[in-house]
């Protein structure tokens, strides 16, 4: 077995080609959105070859909506205006990875136009530029071939789904994506693991980088010899890698034993398999399925798979079968729940003994043959059943697109989408990778070095965590600006986590009252201690500058002759002195004056 | 292309576009087919097309070079193709005619230009929905941009229009850019007197090949708009953004509101002619639509002066500038509010007015149209004395609430019909084809 893994790294900032500022990951859908209702064709490549996961999706022919938040989308993203050049700032992180992973990089970067057209872009495509071919990420776990690094558009966010229709939201469309593809290296699914969570690690080094859930995805290619590539999509959970490519590894083995059965058992395989409209025997069915359809004029349609007697209900994995393989097929194309086979028990679907001989008789089957039953609308059962059917008669692992599930299996998707599926962006110009565009992008510093020097300013414990943090580019920007760094890494690990628990929407406080709140206790206008009050106040009020809230609450810090002379009119008494102004005075200058008068 | 310096490098080293090739560079080889090159962009670079699909630019300079495989007669020049093609039986047909544009546009090594072709079996075979609209006929006149438009190739599509209705076509659907279509449509609509049936334009504002293209509803609607009961020349393209509905807009009351959208064309000072559902095509008309008849015969009025001037008042616009128009066969102002221009009326005759240099024009037998360069409303020369100057001094339009374009088009379309200034000024006048309205619509925004 080997596996190669697809990183996608989501980028903050503006739009990979237009200036909409990207939205968190938590962005919550305004109630007021524009909507947008678009049909998707066919397009044809660059060297006029239409590609076969296009073709696919196509075929479905369902409608999409697009929910537009405006302060995050604009008519590029609708596809209503011609891209702005490629966001520099964007680039220039591709090209600093690049540099790190000491990858070959272009001399000119091509922007090209993957068509996508399952209506996650609007346009039908999504621009995906190569940076850089090969190269490799070191780490402590050894060395990390890599084959690609490409920055591409992210995809518009889905909201629900049917068989005829699919939601989206525009504010994630074009956010700018990091795309690394591995060498298929790992051996195992440890490896893999290990590599995904090595490369997540080097990615959250750049400054540009989203943290939080979904901003990260891997992709997941799978080989084994006699299968196919497949390539997985949609793992969320990187704990979930070691089932999800075992369980591949099952799947393509039986598969490929499945294929090398049905050969066996047929001289001559069939190339096309009839079916027939099977509604008569049903017409008075207690099986809910099938007589649901029937009453809102669907149809129910089945199909003999002759030699096929228990292949069906061949395991490939835990409760997959090859039944659910056709099924999978059956869904994708026709939108239909799936679909009732021989191998299975028909009392689950309360098909009565006599109804399933009758279909048996109707169909001719013989005791080694095998039958599939689909029912559902006419324009929906068609497609699915003809799906199914044409997946059966495939006599080797095909090469596939698949989606995780959350327990570690995948189900079929697409066809593998190849090269046909590009074509040149002809609104943006090439862009030269000159020397000084490759000077102006930096160095990456390592995981190991920068968490060394994080461990040297924060200690141990304190250190590995803000490396991992997702406030590390904000920790970072702070100190830049001369902000304390134990006091910054306490403020956004501790003072802001405590202030969340407590219900306060922290998002309120925005980074520039952060940096202020640094800057009035560089320059000894409030207290560390005034620190969480005034972030407190500052979510309630966030349009209010830090100084004038400490102004109004009286929060100024308060030192030399003045806290002296209130020393002395409040009688010298410490602990009553320190709860009276312990928010606003120094407790080292206390302690110092306090010892003084003693 | 690329530069002269790698064509000849090239050469020695016997590779050609379309070979597959390994271009070392650094410890890594990219692989893949030789691409053409795009004009734009650094012409000292490779374009290759990686095995994903990707092309990457690799600059030959310090770089090894090595022919991996022949590939290059893919891209050798394929024989032009006829350009009249029949989808279905040939009778009474619908004629689509292609004058170019992004409708028509898509990259094309083979050729290193955009085709222009549109033929109508592929057409059918690309959007098979056309398949109800059979027999169709297709036909390129040429292929140009519409900003490339001029006078003379209004006179030849409003001819190739007449072949077609003499050659039984029912219908007709002409693709054309979108830049200057509504110029067209407005040539077209006074150029077509008598129509039988429906002149139907239509285009793109993203191109076809891309999968979310306007391009297969626009040819669709227009399709069903084209066999429709009316008889005018009409504009039909996306209503809004969505893909729920086309508009068709009036020949010389439409404008290109809009650079990018695919919701531009809009109706100006009227309502749409009507509308056409996307899914299944049924067509509805207002009742200004003209039923169709077959028996009608086209009088072709179809000559255009090339030589109107088209120009937008501003503040700050002198009489040297005026003086200048005096080498035109007409004139047409936009003008500011109700139709206006800097004429100083406390004092008509002093120097920063331009209205001596207007008057002169008029004198001089040049006609002179005004026509409000607001986005809407009418030409009104009797409400400040600044209009009662400019009506005085015999500019053309009061009353009128033409487009600019409109007015531009007309007064082409008048030179080429007349001579005589007054004869001039009263075809200006006459309200045709709706370009005039007789009173202004309540409610419009």
């Amino acid at each position: 077995m080997l596996c190669g893994l697809e990183i996608h790294q989501r980028l903050e900032g503006k739009k990979l080609f237009n200036s909409c500022p990207t939205p968190l990951p938590d962005q919550k859908l305004p109630e007021n959105c524009a909507r947008i209702t678009r049909m998707l064709n066919t397009a044809a490549s660059e060297l006029g070859v239409i590609d076969s996961a296009s073709k696919f999706e196509h075929s479905r022919s369902r409608t999409f909506e697009y929910l537009a938040p405006e302060d995050f989308s604009c008519l590029v993203d609708s596809d209503e205006e011609p891209p702005t050049s490629i966001n520099k700032e964007a680039l220039l992180q591709a090209l600093k990875f690049s540099k790190h992973i000491n990858a070959s990089i272009v001399d000119e970067v091509q922007v090209m136009r993957k068509a996508v057209t399952d209506g996650s872009n609007p346009s039908g495509f999504q621009r995906t530029s190569l940076i850089s071919i090969g190269g490799e990420l070191k780490y402590e776990g050894g060395e990390i071939p890599i084959t690609s690094l490409c920055i591409e558009e992210e995809s518009a966010g889905i909201i629900s789904s049917n068989p005829d229709s699919v939601s989206y939201r525009l504010d994630r469309m074009g956010v700018p994506l990091i795309e690394i593809s591995t060498e298929p290296v790992f051996t195992s699914a440890e490896e893999a693991a290990k590599g995904a969570q090595a490369l997540g690690m080097a990615l959250r080094m750049l400054d540009k980088v989203m943290r939080g859930l979904g901003t990260i995805r891997q992709d997941v290619n799978v080989s084994i010899p006699g299968g196919a590539r497949v390539e997985i999509k949609g793992l969320q959970d990187l704990h979930l890698l070691k089932t999800l490519v075992e369980n591949e590894v099952r799947r393509q083995e039986a598969l490929a034993k499945i294929s090398a059965e049905i050969k066996k058992r047929h001289k001559k395989m069939p190339t096309s398999l009839p079916f027939e409209d099977a509604g008569e025997i049903f017409l008075s069915t207690k099986s809910r399925l099938i007589s649901k359809a029937l009453e809102s004029g669907g149809a129910v349609l089945a199909a003999k798979l002759p030699l096929f007697a228990g292949i069906l209900g061949t395991e490939l994995y835990s409760e997959k079968r090859f039944g659910s393989e056709l099924s999978d097929y059956a869904k994708q194309a026709g939108g239909v729940k799936g679909l009732i086979h021989s191998d299975e028990d028909m009392q689950k679907y309360s098909i009565s003994p006599q109804e399933a001989e009758a279909l048996k008789k109707f169909l001719k089957i013989k005791k080694e043959d095998a039958f599939i039953l689909i029912a559902d609308k006419k324009e929906r059962a068609e497609p699915a059943i003809i799906a199914a059917l044409s997946r059966a008669l495939v006599l080797c692992v095909p090469g596939e697109t698949r989606k995780a599930d959350e327990k570690g299996g995948s189900s079929f998707m697409r066809p593998l989408a190849g090269a046909h599926r590009m074509y040149p962006e002809t609104d943006v110009r090439p862009i030269l990778i000159t020397k000084e565009l490759l000077q102006e992008a930096g160095e990456l510093v390592s995981v190991g070095k920068r968490e060394k020097e994080l461990c040297s300013l924060l200690g141990d414990d304190f250190g590995k965590r803000m490396l991992r943090s997702r406030n590390l580019p904000l920790f970072e920007r702070l100190i830049a600006n001369g902000a304390d760094a134990k006091l910054a890494a306490i403020t956004l690990e501790q003072t802001l986590v405590a202030l969340r628990r407590e219900g306060i929407d922290i998002s309120l406080i925005g980074e520039d009252s952060l940096m202020e709140i640094f800057s009035l206790y560089k320059n000894e206008k409030i207290t560390k201690a005034s620190f969480e009050p005034l972030l407190r106040l500052c979510s309630g009020s966030p349009e209010k500058s830090i100084a004038s809230l400490a102004r109004e609450n009286n929060l100024q810090k308060i030192s030399g002759q003045e806290l002296e002379a209130l020393w002395k009119k409040e009688g010298g008494d410490m602990r009553k002195f320190m709860s009276k102004y312990g928010l606003v005075a120094d407790a080292a200058e206390i302690m110092k004056m306090a010892k003084k008068k003693n | 292309m690329y530069s002269a310096q790698i064509e000849a490098q090239l050469k020695k080293l016997g590779i050609k576009i379309g070979d597959i090739i390994s271009v070392q560079k650094g410890g890594q080889a990219f692989e893949g087919m030789l691409m053409p090159r795009p004009d734009a962009g650094d012409t000292g670079s490779l374009v290759i097309k990686l095995s994903t699909g990707y092309n990457a630019g690799v600059r030959m300079e310090g770089s090894k070079i090595k022919k991996i495989k022949d590939g290059g007669a893919s891209f050798e020049k394929k024989q032009a193709q006829k350009n009249s093609y029949f989808a279905g039986e040939k009778g009474s047909h619908i004629t689509l005619l292609s004058t170019g544009g992004t409708i028509a546009s898509r990259i094309d090594y083979k050729t290193g230009a955009v085709d222009p072709q549109i033929d109508a079996k592929s057409l059918v075979g690309a959007y098979p929905s056309l398949k109800e609209f059979e027999p169709i006929k297709c036909n390129s006149i040429f292929s140009i941009l519409s900003e490339d438009m001029s006078p003379l190739h209004w006179e030849k599509i409003a001819q190739a229009i007449k072949n077609e209705f003499d050659g039984g076509a029912q219908g007709v659907v002409i693709a054309h850019g979108t830049d200057t279509m509504g110029y067209t449509a407005a040539a077209l609509s006074y150029s077509l007197e008598n129509l039988p049936a429906p002149v139907v334009l239509t285009g793109a504002q993203r191109s076809p090949d891309r999968a979310s293209s306007d391009a297969p509803q626009n040819i669709f609607c227009s399709m069903a708009a084209a066999r429709a009961n009316f008889a005018q020349v009409c504009i039909c393209m996306h209503a809004s953004t969505s893909d729920t509905l086309n508009h068709l807009h009036i020949g010389t009351r439409v404008r290109k509101a809009h650079t990018s959208g695919r919701w531009a064309f809009k109706s100006i000072g009227t309502r749409p002619l009507g509308e056409v559902n996307p899914k299944g095509g049924e067509v509805k008309l207002n009742s200004s639509a003209i039923a169709r008849d077959m028996k009608r015969k086209i009088n072709l009025k179809n000559k255009f002066s090339s030589n109107v001037h088209l120009a937008w008042i501003y503040p700050g616009i002198n009489s040297k500038t005026v003086e200048k128009w005096a080498e035109y066969d007409g004139v047409v102002l936009a003008g500011t509010g109700l139709g206006h221009a800097p004429i100083d009326a406390a004092n008509p005759n002093s120097k920063a007015s331009i209205l001596p240099a207007l008057r002169s024009l008029v004198d001089s037998g040049i006609p002179v149209a005004m026509a409000p360069q607001c986005g809407e409303g009418r030409v009104i020369h009797g409400t400040y004395s600044t209009g009662t100057y400019l009506a005085n001094a015999g500019i053309i339009g009061n009353g009128a609430d033409w487009l600019a374009e409109t007015c531009y088009v007309k007064m082409c379309w008048a030179l080429g019909q007349e001579k005589d200034a007054k004869k001039i000024k009263e075809i200006m006048l006459r309200p045709m084809h709706g370009d005039i309205t007789s009173f202004s619509l309540i409610g419009e925004e």
